[in-house]
């Protein structure tokens, strides 16, 4: 019975993931506002973070980086570190407030989609790519910002239906 | 004491995911074909979801596009349909010389660019991160595409194929640091006019054929003094017949004067020349085309753009030569391979054989007398 859950959830779980790269390879590829690049899988990472805690979050954002490195062509495993990282740091937050105060998921996703941006940035500068340490990074960490804010809500009921049944759940 | 096993466990978790991370990097970084094959199929099994995704936000795309860019795309159309009207005499003069370049190509055992097979890609997907530089296209390995294949547009070079699969490549756009092209910069043979000059005197010729004749030095002129005593009598001068030689063409007078590696610094920087074998020659304006050296896969016959500036590089007897790239890197719908193998390449001309093409009068006066 577990087990079947377990499975059912990964399978939720990878819907929602080849939903969002599908938008993210697509038309956000496309689209640049101010230069910055819109990276809703960061936002996807972030709130798992937060919803999965610190632990589940870094595993669940180091596979949706690992997914995403998987169809682009930079060092393979950068987006899964940096996501890892970020979803790890949004589930250190506190339970207590975020589930009582509902414009702090906005924020949070907001706030650890531009983490994991950042974080991208600095580990592909760290590994030979000092190009990603530029202007469009804060453009992007900006721009990434806002969209999580918008979406926070919807990624949260999105990740919180993937994770349905599975005692992992914060919120 | 939960607190202190909990954290522990947090720890730990941290440390195996950045230990991982790192491991993948590094084996990613040294090159793995097991890690290749694993993304090449990935990209393969996940096209199609793409594509789904492309067709249903398609409508989105247009109508950012056209909030965005319509002002510019608008005056974009505006100059490039004055350009339009005013390359249309050149191209004559143009396509003449590319004939001419071609014969000249077969006569010196030099497969001719037209010659060199090609296919067609179309760009299916932009870079995905802030610092890739690269797009994906619908040709892979299956069409024959290799890794380090040019990529050009009508325009000239945007870059050159980089990781592929079975039915997709990425191709890596001239401004990403890792692309090199070995580049010559043509510039006058005797550096005495620049290509301003060139253009203008063209212009002047009517927008095409620049022809001019020069006078022979008169050699069998002499000039007679006057003879001892004929005060008034004035110098005589004998003037032999003059001769006008044929007319050259000055735009052939271009040459590979400088030998360099072309590669960019990252998305948004400029494109740059290094290792610069002379820098006596190199002039703002000068076109600078792939040299095509025995280990590149870009034949010798490609143009890359023109020098925007060159300043002297710090703390190095070197030059900073920046290029403007004539393609539009930034606005890729379809761009071409060129299949292109050294290995196939017929062999070098004669030792013999003149290593700079001599200057060839498209139009010619005959001499007179």
């Amino acid at each position: 019975m577990l087990e079947s859950l377990a499975e059912s959830s990964l399978l939720r779980m990878t819907l929602v993931l080849l939903t969002v790269l599908g938008v993210q390879t697509s038309f956000l590829s496309e689209v640049r506002p101010f230069g910055g690049l819109v990276d809703i899988v960061a936002v996807l990472a972030a709130v798992t973070g937060l919803i999965a805690g610190p632990r589940r979050g870094a595993r669940a954002g180091f596979m949706f980086g690992i997914g995403f490195d998987l169809l682009i062509a930079t060092p393979f495993g950068i987006k899964g570190l940096a996501y890892g990282l970020a979803a790890f740091a949004v589930g250190l937050l506190p339970d207590e407030p975020i589930g009582n105060v509902r414009f702090l998921v906005p924020m949070i996703a907001a706030g650890g989609a531009a983490l994991a941006v950042l974080a991208e940035g600095v580990v592909a500068a760290i590994f030979g790519r000092g190009e990603a340490f530029s202007r469009d990074l804060f453009a992007a960490m900006i721009v990434t910002a806002a969209v999580g804010a918008l979406l926070g809500p919807v990624a949260k009921r999105a990740v919180r239906w993937a994770m349905m049944g599975a005692d992992r759940a914060r919120f | 004491m939960p607190l202190p096993i909990r954290g522990a466990s947090r720890g730990r978790v941290v440390f195996v995911l950045i230990l991982l991370s790192v491991t993948l990097i590094t084996v990613s970084v040294r090159g793995n074909s097991t890690l290749e094959g694993a993304r090449s199929t990935s990209r393969d099994w996940f096209s199609p979801v793409r594509d789904t995704f492309g067709k249903v936000f398609h409508p989105f795309e247009n109508v950012w596009h056209g909030v965005r860019d319509y002002d510019k795309l608008r005056q974009d159309y505006l100059a490039l349909k004055d350009q339009v009207s005013r390359n249309e005499g050149v191209s004559i003069e143009a396509e003449t010389q590319v004939k001419e370049l071609n014969e000249l190509r077969v006569q010196f055992g030099l497969l001719p660019c037209s010659a060199i097979p090609k296919k067609l890609a179309e760009v299916v997907g932009r870079p995905a991160t802030n610092y890739e530089s690269s797009v994906e296209i619908n040709k892979g390995e299956d069409d024959g595409l290799v890794t380090g294949m040019p990529a050009v547009t009508p325009a000239g070079l945007v870059g050159r194929v980089g990781q592929k699969s079975s039915t997709h490549a990425f191709v890596q756009l001239l401004y990403d640091p890792t692309v090199h092209f070995s580049v010559n910069i043509l510039g006058t043979a005797n550096a005495s006019k620049t290509p301003q000059e060139i253009l203008d005197a063209s212009a002047q010729a009517g927008g095409g054929i620049v022809t001019t004749t020069t006078t022979a030095p008169s050699e069998g002129s002499t000039t007679t003094a006057p003879a001892e005593g004929d005060s008034n009598a004035e110098p005589t001068t004998t003037v032999a017949p003059t001769t006008t030689v044929p007319a050259t063409t000055t735009t052939t007078a271009l040459v590979a004067t400088e030998l360099g590696d072309l590669h960019g610094n990252g998305r948004g920087k400029p494109i740059t020349i290094d290792f610069l074998r002379g820098v006596q020659n190199v002039r703002v304006g000068d076109p600078v085309v792939t040299a095509g050296n025995d280990s590149s896969l870009a034949p010798p016959c490609i143009p890359v753009g023109r020098v925007k500036s060159v300043s002297a590089k710090k703390g190095s007897s070197q030059l900073e030569v920046v290029v403007d790239p004539v393609a539009d890197i930034d606005r890729l719908g379809l761009v071409t391979i060129v299949l292109y193998n050294p290995a196939r390449r017929p062999p070098s001309p004669s030792p013999t054989a003149p290593t700079t093409l001599p200057a060839a009068p498209v139009t010619s006066s005959p001499p007179s007398t």
